[in-house]
């Protein structure tokens, strides 16, 4: 029973978990391991990316649930909380996807008793720290100051979730960290928690396993700008001119404090259109970006290497496109990552855009009265879930294919305002003809039928899920001819 | 065997073939001819539906409108049969041979609908037309 401890630290972190989620739910594979445990280290607890993703965690976990374990599929991954590890509920921790900074809702200079140091300190930490440091409520998150989010973070090893986590850690069991490296909670959090992870001397449990784990982490290089306010103006913001500085810095440190990760990935895009400034809160809910995408994969890549291929070295990896195009095709992609992710996500898509503008006119057909689909459909909570999953305005799967193709380099493989299922895949359209109708409703009914009547299961959700897997696989290989 | 069988069935509901002098007409020739095409015909039309449209060919006419077409269709020729029959064989028009086609036209509801439940589980796009009883998934 292998495990992958996902650390997505900060508003980074949690959109790639994000995309993650996305990967995940159609069915790409990750090897080597029986469940992911997602942990969201975030001290911004109103943050909208990190709340979002959060969400779409636990309608995925419901999903997976109700479908049960399987090999591959869509949701086939199992993630966990935390707290459900150890299955037995002797956990004392909340149990949530998200580390719990326990209400750190006072400014940094109370947090470390700067009216209570004397003089000297004083001078030390003002000569560490802005005026702005100090002052900012941390609850906030540390708005792009790593020099602030190194001594918070620093603190929470001690704390019962990191013990939690460190005793459930069995030999065998693999940590990815998911950070950026040119903010605040990122790039500070990162290098802490492996220094700590990796520490002989470590006062944390299961030190031996830990040390001796296998490490990987996706350190996100700068790929977003930020609005700068008006000249003159009076605001709160982060400054993104200081990414490209702050992300050498934190590189030239990596470069030697780096010990015992085995493989890092690095990945980052030249900033296109400046996004909203919002230096944390719900406001700060920022577009689903490509290189998200494309960074959730490492974890994917990750976790296909064997325990002998990453025991050795330190590899670096590092992503290119085959062209420098704007709106970024799976033709686009190296192979390797196209037939990793490709047909699964065209799969998923045809899922989605059947399931949800065509499925209800299907009552009579014998996929979905054979399982009395139309009742299941309206009290089913499964199928609820599922429904949020893939349109929730928030973080459903909709929602997020949108935001994709919304950036100057967008992530146009799969067409979403399309309703052509012959034309929805970007880079392979389905020649038509007078006798050859390509995909189309009757055709996608067809498989279905033809899918439910191999499938014994009886639980409508179960069934309507193995039919679209099955349909979908032979519509992507006999009509789309996908390869 | 047949002709007794047949006959019994029509008379059943009919009573004694009139004109009188055409009642051996019907009972040997008429009955059991139309009580066999009856037969086949259902059997070819329900097979027809569930293992050509809906299983080799796939065309979509899964729907219980589609099903009810077929009923319908098989009904007309039904109504159709007993007429052809009676004339064809030179004898009288009355209206007891309406009150047979219409006869015949129930009795072709009823085996439509039989043979459906019994065919209806091997097609693989209509399995659950017109409902899904008795097959379970």
């Amino acid at each position: 029973m292998a495990k992958l401890f996902v650390f997505g630290i900060g508003g980074t972190g949690s959109r790639v978990i994000r995309s993650l989620v996305m990967l995940m739910a159609a069915g790409v594979k990750i090897e080597n391991c029986d469940k992911i445990v997602p942990i969201i280290i975030d001290p911004d607890t109103q943050n909208g990316d990190m709340n979002r993703t959060v969400e779409l965690l636990k309608t995925y976990k419901h999903i997976h649930d109700s479908l049960g374990r399987r090999e591959e599929g869509f949701f086939h991954t199992d993630i966990s909380t935390l707290s459900s590890i150890a299955g037995d509920g002797t956990s004392k921790i909340r149990d949530s996807f998200v580390y719990d900074f326990g209400g750190i809702n006072k400014p940094f200079k109370d947090h470390v008793g700067y009216n209570q140091l004397d003089v000297e300190s004083q001078a030390l930490i003002d000569l560490l720290f802005t005026p702005e440091n100090l002052n900012n409520s941390l609850d906030v998150g540390f708005r792009g100051s790593p020099n602030v989010g190194s001594v918070v973070l620093n603190e929470i090893i001690d704390s019962p979730e990191m013990r939690f986590f460190a005793s459930n850690f069995q030999a065998g069991d693999r940590i990815f960290f998911v950070s950026s490296i040119f903010g605040g909670t990122g790039a500070a959090g990162f290098p802490l928690l492996l220094k700590n992870f990796k520490d002989a001397r470590t006062s944390l449990p299961n030190a031996a396993s830990l040390n001796t784990a296998l490490t990987g982490a996706m350190v996100v290089l700068p790929y977003f700008s930020l609005e700068q306010p008006a000249a003159g103006v009076e605001a709160d913001f982060i400054d993104s001119n200081t990414f490209t500085t702050k992300a050498k810095d934190a590189l030239s440190y990596y470069q030697n404090h780096l010990n015992g990760v085995n493989a890092v990935y690095y990945m980052g895009d030249t900033p296109d259109k400046p996004m909203e400034n919002n230096p944390g809160r719900a406001s700060q809910k920022n577009d689903a970006h490509l290189v998200e995408l494309l960074s959730a994969l490492a974890i994917v890549d990750f976790m296909d290497y064997s325990d002998n291929e990453l025991e050795g070295n330190e590899v670096y990896h590092e992503y290119g496109l085959r062209e420098d195009v704007s709106n970024v095709q799976f033709s686009h992609l190296d192979s390797e990552t196209r037939d990793r992710i490709a047909k699964q996500l065209i799969r998923f898509h045809y899922f989605e855009r059947y399931y949800s503008s065509h499925m209800p006119d299907d009552a009579q057909a014998a996929y979905a009265k054979g399982v009395d689909l139309t009742s299941a459909l309206r009290n089913d909570q499964t199928f609820k879930e599922l429904n949020k999953f893939l349109t929730h305005p928030e973080f459903g799967y909709q929602a997020w294919l949108r935001e994709l193709s919304r950036k100057e380099r967008t992530f146009a493989a799969l067409n979403l305002n399309e309703t052509d299922f012959n034309r929805m895949v970007s880079d392979k359209q389905i020649e038509t003809g007078f006798l050859n109708k390509g995909i189309h409703q009757g055709s996608f009914v067809k498989e279905l039928n033809r899918a439910s009547e191999s499938i014994s299961e009886r639980n409508a959700f179960k069934a309507t899920i193995s039919a679209f897997e099955t349909a979908t696989d032979r519509l992507v290989e006999e009509k789309l001819k996908y390869s | 065997m047949i002709q007794k069988f047949f006959s019994g069935l029509y008379e059943l509901f009919l009573g004694r073939p009139i004109p009188a002098n055409f009642t051996n007409d019907y009972r040997e020739v008429v009955f059991p001819n139309t009580g066999l095409q009856l037969f086949l015909i259902t059997l070819a039309i329900v097979l027809l539906y569930y293992y050509v449209l809906n299983r080799i060919m796939s065309t979509g006419l899964y729907k219980t409108q589609h099903w009810v077409m077929f009923l319908i269709l098989n009904a007309i020729i039904a109504f159709a049969i007993p007429i052809i029959q009676v004339n064809s064989n030179g004898i009288e028009t009355h209206s007891y041979t309406y009150m047979f086609a219409f006869v015949n036209t129930i009795y072709s509801l009823i085996l439509f609908f039989l043979f459906s439940i019994l065919f209806k589980r091997g097609s693989v796009q209509a399995w659950t037309t017109p409902m899904k009883w008795p097959n379970k998934k």
